[in-house]
C-alpha cells in the first residue's frame, strides 16, 4: 500500500468518523487537536480503525497529540508501522 | 521535611555537591541512596513496603516480556498475561491495603467486636507516595507486557525509578519509558538548564508559600464541616479561595521538584497547563494533574474504549459514548482515596465528559480558535464553575457537600467573605497571565523585569512567613 492510498483511506476517516463534516476542506498539515477539530479521546477511534484496516497496532501511550496532531502524523505513523 | 523548608534547600545542596564530584554509575548510586534517606525521614519502617515493591516489580519485569513470535496484529505482542494480572494484584492489593483499609477499619473493629475478640483499633497509615509510585510501576509493567520497553536489566537504575526523591512524595506520575534512558545518559547541567531549573522553582516557592498557603489560612476551619453557617457570597468566595489554593499548592509543588530534578540533569514531566483556562472538560483533563490524567487516559480510558469499539465501531453507541469516562473518572475518585465523596467527584466529572461528548455528537465541529471570543470565554467560565461545584465532595463529606451545594443557591444572607482573597487571587492570576504561552517566557523578559519580579517575590514570601501561615501540601496526604 503506498502513501497515496493510506493518506485517501485515512482522510476520508477523519473526515466521516472523527470530525464528522465530510465536506471540510482539511489541510495534511493542519492541528486537529490542538486546532480543537476534535479532542483527544476521538484517538481511540483512530487506533480501531488502523488495526482494521491496515492490521497494524499503535499502542496506548502512542495515541498523543504530539504523534498524531495531522493528517501527515498519522500517515507517518501507518507507513512506519506498517514496514 | 517539607520541600519548601530550609531544611530541604540543605539536604539538595549537600546531594548536589557529592553528586558533581561522581561520574554517572556512582551519581545513581549516590541518588538512590539519598533518595532512600530522604524517604527515612519521612515515614522509617515504611521503606521496607517501598523496598519490597521495588524487588517484587524487578524481578517480575524480567518474565513479563512477550516471546519473539510475530503477533497476530503487527505491533501487537503480548506477554505472559497471568503473570502481568498477578503484578497488577499485588502492587494494587498492597495499595488497596494501606489506602483503603483505614477506611473499613471501623466495620472491622465492629465485625471483631461482634465476634467477641478484643482487639485495639485499627488504624494504618498510608506510606507516603505509594499512590504515585504504584501507578507508574503498574505502567513499567503493562509496556513491558506490550513489548513497548524492555525490563530493566539493572536494579540500581530501577530501584531508582521507583523512589527518585524530587518526584517520590507526589509525583509527577513519570513513565519508565522516559525516565529509564535518563539514567543511563550521562548527564550535564549548562547555565541555561541552570537558569531553567531555578525559574521552577522560584514559580513553585511563589504558589506555595505567596498564594497557596495564604488563601487556604484565610478559608474559614468550619467551612467544610458546617457550611450552613455561611451565606451564598461567602461559600462561593471561599470555594473559589479553596479551587485557587488546591492548584497552586500542586502546581507549586511540581514546579519545585521540576527545578530541583533539574539541577541534577534529570528533567521531570510538567502537570499543569494554566488548567482554569479550559474551555472544555477533555481540554481541562489535559491541563490538570497531567501525568496522572495522560496514565488514566492510556491504561483506563483508551484500553476500555478501544475494546467496546472493536465489538461496535459506532462512535454514538451507548456504552461507547458512556463507560469508558465514566469508569477513567471513577478510577480517578478512587486513586484519590476511598469513600463516597471521591466517588462522587469522579463520578460527577465522568458525567461532564459524557454529557460534553453527547453534545459534540450533535454538532458541528468549530475549532475553539475560531470561535468568537466571547463564546470562548464563555465555555471557559462554564467549565470553571462545573469543576468548582465538583470541588466540594472533593473537600468534604457527601452530606456536608450536599448543604454546601444548597448554600450556593441561598442568597437569603449577603454576607461577603474576606476582601483580602481578592488580594491574594490577583497575583495567582497574574503568575498564570505570566505563563499562559510559554511555561518560562520571563526567562526572555529584560533582566531588570526579572530583577524586579525577584525582589517582588521575596518581599511577598518574607510578608507571607511572619504571618506564619505554613500548611502541607494537599497532594503529600495522597
Amino acid at each position: 500500500m503506498d502513501r497515496t492510498e493510506v493518506h485517501d483511506k485515512l482522510r476520508t476517516f477523519v473526515l466521516n468518523d472523527m470530525i464528522r463534516m465530510p465536506d471540510y476542506d482539511l489541510k495534511d498539515d493542519e492541528p486537529l487537536i490542538t486546532g480543537g477539530l476534535v479532542d483527544s479521546f476521538s484517538l481511540a477511534l483512530f487506533g480501531v480503525f488502523v488495526e482494521e484496516t491496515f492490521n497494524i497496532y499503535i499502542p496506548d501511550p502512542d495515541l498523543t497529540v504530539e504523534n498524531l496532531d495531522t493528517l501527515n502524523q498519522m500517515i507517518d505513523r501507518v507507513l512506519q508501522d506498517m514496514a | 521535611m517539607s520541600i519548601v523548608s530550609l531544611a530541604f534547600a540543605g539536604y539538595v545542596l549537600l546531594v548536589l555537591a557529592a553528586y558533581y564530584a561522581l561520574p554517572r554509575r556512582p551519581q545513581n548510586w549516590l541518588l538512590l541512596a539519598a533518595s532512600y534517606g530522604f524517604y527515612a525521614l519521612w515515614d522509617g519502617w515504611l521503606l521496607g513496603v517501598l523496598l519490597a515493591l521495588t524487588a517484587f516489580n524487578y524481578l517480575l519485569a524480567q518474565r513479563l516480556a512477550p516471546a519473539p513470535t510475530p503477533p497476530e496484529i503487527k505491533g501487537r505482542q503480548r506477554g505472559n498475561r497471568r503473570l502481568l494480572w498477578a503484578g497488577i494484584g499485588v502492587n494494587l492489593a498492597a495499595l488497596g491495603c494501606f489506602k483503603y483499609a483505614d477506611f473499613f477499619a471501623p466495620e472491622m473493629n465492629d465485625l471483631l467486636d461482634s465476634l467477641g475478640i478484643t482487639s485495639s483499633s485499627v488504624e494504618i497509615v498510608l506510606p507516603v507516595g505509594m499512590s504515585f509510585y504504584v501507578v507508574a510501576v503498574i505502567a513499567y509493567l503493562v509496556d513491558v507486557f506490550r513489548g513497548q520497553m524492555p525490563p530493566s536489566r539493572d536494579p540500581v537504575d530501577f530501584a531508582l525509578f521507583m523512589a527518585y526523591f524530587p518526584k517520590l512524595v507526589a509525583g509527577p506520575v513519570e513513565r519508565a519509558r522516559t525516565f529509564l534512558p535518563q539514567l543511563a545518559a550521562q548527564r550535564t547541567v549548562d547555565n541555561a538548564a541552570l537558569e531553567r531549573s531555578l525559574a521552577l522553582i522560584a514559580f513553585g516557592v511563589t504558589r506555595k508559600l505567596v498564594i497557596a498557603d495564604p488563601l487556604n489560612s484565610m478559608i474559614p476551619a468550619a467551612l467544610f464541616d458546617d457550611p450552613g453557617r455561611y451565606g451564598a457570597l461567602e461559600l462561593w468566595g471561599y470555594l473559589l479561595a479553596y479551587a485557587f489554593a488546591l492548584y497552586n499548592d500542586f502546581a507549586g509543588y511540581t514546579s519545585v521538584v521540576r527545578g530541583v530534578s533539574g539541577l541534577f540533569g534529570i528533567e521531570l514531566s510538567r502537570n499543569f497547563r494554566l488548567p482554569y483556562l479550559a474551555r472544555s472538560f477533555s481540554e481541562f483533563w489535559n491541563r490538570w494533574h497531567i501525568t496522572l490524567s495522560h496514565w488514566l487516559r492510556d491504561y483506563v480510558f483508551y484500553p476500555t474504549s478501544r475494546a467496546l469499539l472493536r465489538r461496535n465501531p459506532r462512535r454514538d453507541n451507548v456504552p461507547n459514548l458512556v463507560l469508558p469516562p465514566m469508569l477513567t473518572m471513577l478510577a480517578s475518585g478512587l486513586w484519590h482515596g476511598p469513600g463516597w465523596q471521591m466517588l462522587a467527584w469522579g463520578g460527577l466529572h465522568g458525567v461532564y465528559l459524557v454529557g460534553e461528548q453527547m453534545l459534540a455528537l450533535r454538532r458541528p465541529v468549530v475549532p475553539p480558535g475560531q470561535q468568537p471570543l466571547w463564546r470562548q470565554a464563555a465555555a471557559t467560565g462554564v467549565v470553571f464553575v462545573l469543576v468548582l461545584l465538583a470541588w466540594v465532595p472533593f473537600r468534604c463529606e457527601l452530606p456536608q457537600a450536599v448543604n454546601y451545594w444548597r448554600g450556593l443557591a441561598d442568597f437569603s444572607s449577603l454576607q461577603r467573605p474576606t476582601f483580602r482573597l481578592a488580594i491574594v487571587l490577583i497575583p495567582a492570576l497574574a503568575l498564570d497571565w505570566m505563563q499562559r504561552r510559554e511555561e518560562l517566557a520571563v526567562l526572555g523578559w529584560p533582566r531588570l523585569v526579572q530583577a524586579t519580579l525577584l525582589a517582588l517575590e521575596t518581599l511577598a514570601i518574607f510578608l507571607v512567613l511572619q504571618a506564619d501561615t505554613g500548611a502541607p501540601f494537599v497532594y503529600g496526604g495522597f
